[in-house]
């Protein structure tokens, strides 16, 4: 039996009777019950989770309030709202010290840098904030990394050290909210934007909440001009967001959820199976991340126009790439851009002089440099700098024969179909992609790095004591319907998602479609999601 | 075409035209009133998904909290008929207890009261016929209290009380004190009547809230699909198990109150259930987390419980089902995070050595001699790893700390 089957007896069976009978149980009048799901709105236990309902009514409050609120009024909620949603984890009060910390030396640097003339000076402030963020950075996220690291490294040479581990707090979008402020320190050195004076629009532009936990990277000049001049009440752009929303949850949820079932499993257990299910959950891994990721961006876009602001889009189909740089173009767009303007963008210009075989050598080093640091940035693990050294191999590579790969496919007669052509490059990135993406999953899945020369090199193994169908059917309990669920779905996302931006299809569709739509998201949710995958993969950085 | 344009061009800019302040009002509350309408509209189309899911979880009811106690009659029953149970998830575990004493015809030698920990204590472990595990699922600290409050309230008074003493019994951090499933009316008729706690409000009618929450679960209205689909063809009613009991695919509840396991749970290899371990104590120490020192209100109150159960006549057995070595390891090498933990073990011995309790078992399973091949997970232990430890209800004594030099456990 299936679960339509499984509702559909339910409707025949069911009566009036039982229905009154349910309607009489339910304690909607009792004033016990609505103290009860208020509190357990507000345990306080971990991050807000944005796949709960916590957040859907603190969303709707915060917005409700939002738009009855005067002009003047609005960013001062928005900023009581931002820190309320940091604030909701019980231990959130020493990692706020540091959101507070980052935004009051940012502001000051900002406003001195702006105000002030002298280069040194200028310098001084500039090198202040960017000591302090990255230094707050670097000591959570790399202390024990680098600690352990170092003494790793003189072990080989036959000196030991003690090193303990040092207790941090995972601080909640640290990485995110650093490289927001810094962003901006640094667009006011360069005068491409002037110092914001008010402060509560630059605090809120740095805890502005849709986007604090993982993202996207705001940039200064984009989200502080809607954050001082906010839009009026536009149905039709907050039914978008909630749909957006809902797309996003979808995609986390039903697709990359039950993805995650399958690949945690492998890549924790990689002994256990053969080299065609590691080939194939490395594969899905990089669809999963790719979904679970660009879910959560949907979903903290949504709530960014349900309070009508637009927030920069993170994802573009980077699979729809058809070159390693066009995958980067499209891939977590807010850190990459970030990574070129203010990292690429300054090397390059500093190395200007350079010519000859030294400036190309240069021009690769500054954009092989990225990836390594990108990696490190997600995590401190070595896994993740492997991913991260790949891909800038890849992307040089890339760079290096793209004149003669051009050249050659020119006699690939393969390549005279459209179809073709796009399919062998499109899998040809995806695959290239993927080899980098086992590093990362080792990594993101407690593993280490050498986890991730293991699946390579059982690659061709035939040995493993379960095989696809038992793994499937059996150790992880999938039915085939949830199969051809995440199947469809995925079909359908891509589909979606090739025409434009998911609230702006919808709204362009009529009424009894949208609202199939709408019935067959939630329906989907309800009978395949997997509830108990509901932190993101980027939740963790 | 061009002259049409500098048609266009030669026109006077429009001008807007002025409205009046009633005029302005109006549209003001017009365009409110049709947007109002139409959320209102848009979310009653949306209304009948959280009421089929409300509705479908109520009426399909997987733990039997909604639709009465007949199942549980039904299970009280024939256990006492000595029949064993299957489909028996729906239980409620407390009203299966408090029927069951109620039809006792003579009070047990030995009861056994814990979580889901101590469930595979049975009646030839305990070494008497006379046995019954009134374990629950979860137990928290109310909820092993009240359990001997209902035979105490039956008057059936056990000789020996088996108590599973599970750690977080006495944390107080929210994952243990959810008391998603308290009996609370009963709870506070002990407190009251028992203990008496004079300050307790003893009602006459409460309803757990708590379930009512759940409903709104999709993770519940899954597991209520899940059961239904599951249970379809036995009409999801619990039932006398026909033939072997030890081939069944489903748990069985024994005629003792312990639980037997599936075919599939009992006969799982060493390596699977190494990684059921290590899996579930990388997601969580199920109801240990953020546990950092024994509360204080709570040992008092255990020691009330242990006082009162002494002065009914029972003689009580604290016994420590052991964690999975993996768990239990994994755990050691967190001292700062589990500090509540590791303090309970010293507490209970030195609170046995000093009431003239016997005590059994350890929560670390080498200090017992329990080795990976006696658990089902990382949590449950086999009936064969708890007679490591334990010879039964005849041979009992009071625990002395230089005896059992040899079974202390590791700390930290």
């Amino acid at each position: 039996m299936d679960v339509f089957t499984a509702i559909v007896e339910f409707f025949q069976g069911a009566s009036k009777e039982s229905f009154l009978q349910f309607c009489n149980a339910v304690p909607l009048r009792n004033p016990e019950f609505w103290q009860k799901f208020w509190v357990s709105l507000w345990d306080g236990t971990g991050p807000m989770n944005l796949i709960s309902y916590t957040f859907w009514v603190f969303l709707i409050l915060c917005a409700v309030f939002y738009y009855l609120f005067p002009k003047k009024i609005k960013p001062i909620w928005l900023l009581i709202c931002s820190y309320g949603f940091y604030l909701h984890d019980r231990s959130g009060l020493q990692m706020v010290t540091l959101l507070i910390g980052t935004t009051l030396i940012t502001y000051f640097s900002a406003l001195a840098i702006h105000q002030l003339k002298q280069l040194w000076v200028r310098r001084f402030f500039l090198l202040l904030s960017i000591c302090t963020s990255g230094g707050i950075l670097f000591y959570y996220k790399y202390a024990n990394f680098l600690t352990q690291t170092w003494t790793d490294f003189w072990g080989l040479f036959g000196f030991s050290f003690r090193s303990s581990v040092i207790d941090l707090p995972v601080v909640l979008g640290l990485s995110f909210f650093t490289f927001q402020s810094l962003g901006y320190v640094i667009d006011v050195y360069q005068k491409v934007i002037p110092a914001e004076k008010n402060p509560i629009y630059y605090a809120l532009y740095v805890s502005f909440f849709p986007c604090i936990t993982s993202g996207p990277i705001e940039r200064a000049n984009h989200l502080l001009p809607q954050l001082k001049n906010p839009a009026k009440f536009n149905y039709s752009k907050i039914a978008g967001g909630l749909y957006r929303i809902l797309w996003g949850i979808f995609k986390k949820m039903v697709l990359a959820g039950n993805l995650d079932l399958f690949t945690r499993e492998v890549f924790t257990n990689m002994h256990k199976y053969n080299g065609g299910i590691l080939a194939l959950s490395a594969l899905v891994f990089s669809y999963q991340l790719y979904l679970d990721f660009s879910g959560y961006c949907d979903i903290a876009v949504g709530a960014g126009k349900v309070l009508g602001f637009d927030l920069i889009e993170n994802f573009n189909r980077p699979f729809a790439g058809r070159s390693y740089t066009q995958l980067w173009d499209r891939w977590h767009i807010s850190l990459t851009t970030w990574f070129r303007d203010y990292i690429f963008t300054p090397l390059s210009f500093y190395n200007r002089g350079l010519t000859g075989v030294l400036g190309k050598l240069q021009g690769w080093f500054n954009i092989f440099i990225i990836f390594p640091i990108s990696g490190l940035w997600h995590g401190d693990s070595m896994g993740y700098v492997v991913w991260g050294i790949l891909n800038g191999l890849f992307m040089v590579v890339g760079k290096v024969t793209a004149k003669k790969r051009r050249k050659w496919a020119k006699k690939n007669p393969l390549y005279r179909s459209r179809f073709i052509k796009a399919l062998i490059q499109c899998s040809c990135v995806y695959l290239m992609f993927t080899i980098c993406i086992v590093f990362f999953a080792a990594s993101y899945y407690g593993q280490t790095a050498s986890d991730g020369f293991y699946l390579f090199s059982h690659l061709f193994s035939m040995q493993g004591s379960t095989n696809l169908s038992q793994l499937v059917f059996i150790k992880l309990g999938f039915s085939s319907l949830t199969l051809w669920a995440i199947l469809i779905g995925s079909i359908f996302v891509e589909c979606m998602e090739k025409i434009g931006k998911p609230e702006q299809v919808i709204r362009k569709l009529y009424f009894p479609i949208r609202w199939v739509i709408y019935y067959s998201l939630i329906f989907a949710l309800l009978l395949f999601a997997n509830f108990g995958a509901s932190g993101f993969v980027y939740g963790n950085y | 075409m061009n002259q049409a344009k500098s048609k266009t061009t030669k026109q006077a800019p429009k001008k807007k035209p002025s409205h009046s302040p009633l005029s302005k009002c109006l549209h003001f509350l017009f365009k409110w009133a049709v947007i109002t309408i139409n959320v209102l509209f848009k979310t009653a189309l949306l209304l009948p998904i959280p009421i089929f899911l409300l509705w479908y979880s109520f009426s399909i009811d997987r733990n039997g909290w909604f639709q009465g106690e007949q199942y549980e009659r039904e299970i009280a029953l024939a256990m006492l008929d000595g029949n064993p149970i299957s489909n028996f998830e729906k239980m409620e575990e407390r009203e299966i207890v408090k029927l069951y004493a109620q039809n006792l015809s003579e009070p047990p030698q030995a009861i056994s009261l814990g979580s889901s920990r101590i469930l595979q204590m049975t009646a030839q472990i305990a070494g008497t016929d006379n046995f019954f595990n009134a374990g629950m699922i979860g137990a928290e600290q109310p909820d092993v209290m009240s359990s001997y409050y209902l035979f105490d309230r039956a008057e059936k008074i056990p000789e020996i009380v088996i108590l599973g003493v599970d750690p977080w019994i006495f944390s107080s951090a929210p994952e243990a004190t959810t008391y998603r499933r308290v009996d609370w009316k009963m709870y506070n008729d002990f407190l009251y009547y028992g203990l008496g706690h004079q300050d307790v409000v003893v009602t006459t009618e409460q309803e757990n809230m708590n379930f009512w929450l759940s409903l709104t679960s999709p993770s519940f209205f899954q597991e209520n699909l899940e059961y239904y689909i599951e249970n379809k063809e036995t009409g999801m009613r619990p039932q006398i198990v026909q033939g072997d009991v030890y081939a069944q695919t489903n748990d069985v509840k024994m005629p003792d109150g312990s639980v037997l396991y599936s075919d599939s749970m009992r006969s799982a290899s060493i390596e699977d259930v190494n990684h059921i371990a290590l899996t579930a104590i990388n997601n969580s120490f199920v109801n240990c987390e953020d546990f950092y020192e024994m509360d204080a209100s709570l040992i008092s109150l255990f020691e009330e419980f242990i006082s009162y159960m002494q002065n009914k006549g029972s003689r009580v057995v604290l016994m420590l089902a052991p964690y999975h070595p993996i768990v239990y390891e994994k755990v050691l090498e967190q001292p700062e995070r589990y500090s509540g933990f590791f303090q309970v073990e010293s507490w209970l011995r030195n609170f046995a050595a000093e009431k003239g309790l016997s005590l059994y078992g350890s929560y670390d399973p080498v200090a017992v001699g329990c080795s990976n091949e006696d658990f089902f997970d990382g949590w449950h232990i086999k009936g064969s790893g708890i007679s490591k430890f334990f010879n039964g209800i005849s041979n009992l004594e009071p625990y002395t700390p230089s005896a059992d030099l040899a079974f202390l456990p590791r700390l930290p």
